[in-house]
């Protein structure tokens, strides 16, 4: 491993003296950021709409409903919630497109939700199917986490007993309890990355790529300039001078990509999630093992060729054709 | 550097370590035969040449030696140890000194010397003090941060060399070094490899030059089409051809039939033509000129140059294989 770091090493301070490593891990990404921020426009196609409420309970469950659920979606940015007097207001308003849905709470919902009597709460929609679907999502995910007390007080019911005081206490807490999980689902439903950032991230895994052939290309270029023969005699292995290859191209890559991240960050206006370092490991986590055997394959394959590494690879017809006498 | 004896004088004992000893080296490319049951011993301190012209196998002789390349058949051992392309303890023992220019041209000579040095394992003051001793002795001490592109032929070719003796390898392995190199640094390169085997390093040298063989090598195996159809000290070689003198004529007309005729004359031993002449062995070319000459008259050849060279490696190369050296 200290060969292949030396081997490395040299070819690194190499391609920075003949600017090739500057050219690929800094200009080029650089360039690239700039491209795409001239040329990508900055628009995320989002998702927003109004729901319209007729609330014509009044009490406890339907409050819970309206200031939990769907609160959730107006501070998500996924939605206006606009309270009307009437049905008649919401069908209205869903008509002219006013609002996308509307949520209808009848009269005795809460009262119905502690004593498991059975309600129904109902969504108008209009053309716009997104709207009638995180609506209905939203009050359905609301109903299944009541779902529960409602069915302990209606089994109490049934059998002829009296509903305590705790279980209407639990009830009751089911109603009121907070729905962060509902409004954080939707928002991850409808989060995408920007035009930005995906060629953004197209363009940085390829770069790990593009550095992998620096390994193969590090063997073919020794043997153009003449030192392939003399790192071969000397006392070190074979696997040291692809392994030296592979390592220098793919701290290349990395920091071409790491450069690239950045850029885009500050020039693209990208949104990589956490720090952009994180995005960076991440990425260099999924694709340095992928990258490194891409590398590594292909330079056994030149060493066998020339003869210098034997195996079952077949290439022995190869290797004596590329070999000069 | 300027240890210039003859070779003969410090002709190593028999008695001496035999630093390198190969046998039966084969190899072949596709349907040609490169190299085809080689074998020699290379003692410490002695200079062995491998005499032939190009494409007869010496570089693939060397890349075998030196493990760079498999051998179909054969061993080498190295300092005692076995060696082939798999091998890495035994290469440090070796100086190799390839043909070609292996140095990296955007590094300075110093980065260069670093660079392999840390290969054979220097590392820190020893790394630092050997790399000070190498750039003296190939005179580069001036110029050791200056980046190796922008030095002449013969400095690269210098460089070159002395990357090969950073780490005292035992054995030091030269491919035709002074291929392309002015005839000043040509004789710095010679006489620094003479100073190496003063001091005890065991040499091959390969070259098709004749007079290099001559000047540095303890013993020479003549190597055509892949076998080395001679071996021994220069004086032994020269006898292989009696003795006899090169007569080397430039000559216009029926070459052949003044070849027929020369033959015919008491001393002459063989005659062959080639473009532009005639060469002669014969007994005593002095005594024997005159006659000679005297033939190419009388059959209408136009005598245009006459050469009388003394038996030499290029002599016996020429009679043990009917071809020059540098054909």
């Amino acid at each position: 491993m200290r060969v292949a770091l030396v081997i490395a090493a040299r070819i690194l301070r190499q391609r920075v003296r003949d600017r090739s490593a500057i050219v690929f891990a800094v200009l080029t990404p650089v360039g690239l950021a700039m491209a795409f921020s001239a040329i990508i426009p900055d628009f995320t196609p989002t998702f927003h709409t109004t729901v319209a409420v007729v609330d014509h309970d009044g009490g406890t469950a339907a409050q819970a409903l309206i200031q939990g659920p769907l609160h959730g979606l107006e501070s998500a940015g996924i939605a206006d919630v606009k309270l009307v007097d009437t049905e008649a207001d919401a069908r209205y308003a869903v008509s002219v497109n006013d609002a996308g849905a509307a949520v209808v709470i009848p009269a005795g919902f809460s009262n119905a939700v502690q004593t498991g009597a059975p309600t129904e709460v109902r969504i108008l929609a209009g053309g716009g199917a997104t709207s009638r679907e995180v609506v209905r999502a939203t009050v359905t995910s609301f109903a299944d986490a009541i779902g529960a007390g409602q069915l302990a007080v209606q089994t109490v019911a049934a059998t002829g007993g009296t509903v305590d005081a705790a279980s209407l206490a639990a009830v009751q807490a089911a109603v009121q309890a907070d729905q962060p999980i509902v409004v954080a689902d939707a928002t991850a439903e409808h989060r995408q990355a920007s035009l930005t950032t995906f060629y953004g991230a197209a363009m940085a895994i390829m770069f790990v790529f593009f550095a992998t052939q620096y390994g193969a290309l590090a063997i073919l270029t020794e043997r153009r300039v003449g030192t392939l023969n003399r790192l071969l005699a000397a006392p070190i292995g074979p696997g040291s001078v692809i392994l030296g290859g592979s390592i220098a191209g793919l701290l290349l890559g990395m920091l071409a990509m790491g450069i690239l991240v950045a850029a885009t960050t500050l020039l693209g206006s990208a949104d990589w999630g956490p720090p952009p370092l994180v995005a960076i490991l991440a990425v260099d986590t999924l694709t340095v093992p992928t990258a490194g055997l891409a590398d590594i394959l292909p330079s056994i394959l030149v060493l066998t060729a020339m003869g210098v590494v034997t195996g079952g690879i077949g290439l022995v017809r190869a290797r004596a054709a590329l070999v000069p006498a | 550097m300027d240890a210039h004896q003859p070779p003969a004088a410090r002709v190593p004992g028999e008695s001496a370590e035999a630093i390198l000893t190969c046998h039966d080296l084969r190899k072949r490319f596709g349907d040609r035969t490169a190299v085809d049951g080689i074998g020699f011993t290379i003692r410490a301190g002695e200079t062995y040449g491998l005499l032939g012209p190009n494409g007869a196998g010496k570089t693939t002789t060397i890349s075998m030696i030196c493990g760079i390349l498999a051998a179909d058949a054969g061993e080498v051992h190295v300092a005692g140890i076995k060696i082939d392309t798999g091998t890495v303890a035994a290469k440090g023992a070796i100086g190799y000194v390839p043909q070609d220019l292996a140095i990296y041209p955007n590094l300075s000579a110093r980065e260069n010397l670093a660079f392999f040095g840390r290969l054979y394992g220097l590392r820190g003051a020893h790394l630092r003090q050997r790399i000070a001793e190498v750039l003296a002795v190939i005179d580069l001490a001036g110029r050791a941060d200056e980046r190796a592109e922008r030095f002449s032929g013969g400095m690269k070719r210098r460089l070159n060399i002395g990357i090969g003796l950073l780490h005292r390898p035992r054995l030091l392995v030269l491919d035709e070094p002074t291929v392309g190199v002015d005839p000043q640094s040509r004789n710095a390169i010679l006489s620094s490899v003479e100073a190496l085997s003063a001091a005890g390093m065991g040499i091959l040298y390969t070259t098709h030059y004749m007079e290099e063989a001559e000047r540095l090598c303890n013993r020479v195996g003549i190597i055509h089409e892949g076998r080395i159809i001679a071996e021994g000290s220069r004086r032994e070689l020269v006898a292989l051809v009696g003795g006899l003198d090169t007569v080397k004529l430039g000559a216009t007309g029926d070459l052949a039939a003044a070849a027929r005729a020369v033959r015919e004359l008491d001393g002459v031993r063989d005659a062959t033509t080639h473009d532009g002449g005639i060469d002669l062995l014969v007994v005593d070319a002095r005594r024997l000129l005159p006659s000679i000459l005297a033939s190419m008259n009388q059959d209408g050849q136009s005598v245009r140059s006459v050469e009388v060279v003394e038996p030499d490696l290029e002599a016996v190369f020429l009679h043990l294989t009917g071809k020059a050296l540098r054909d």
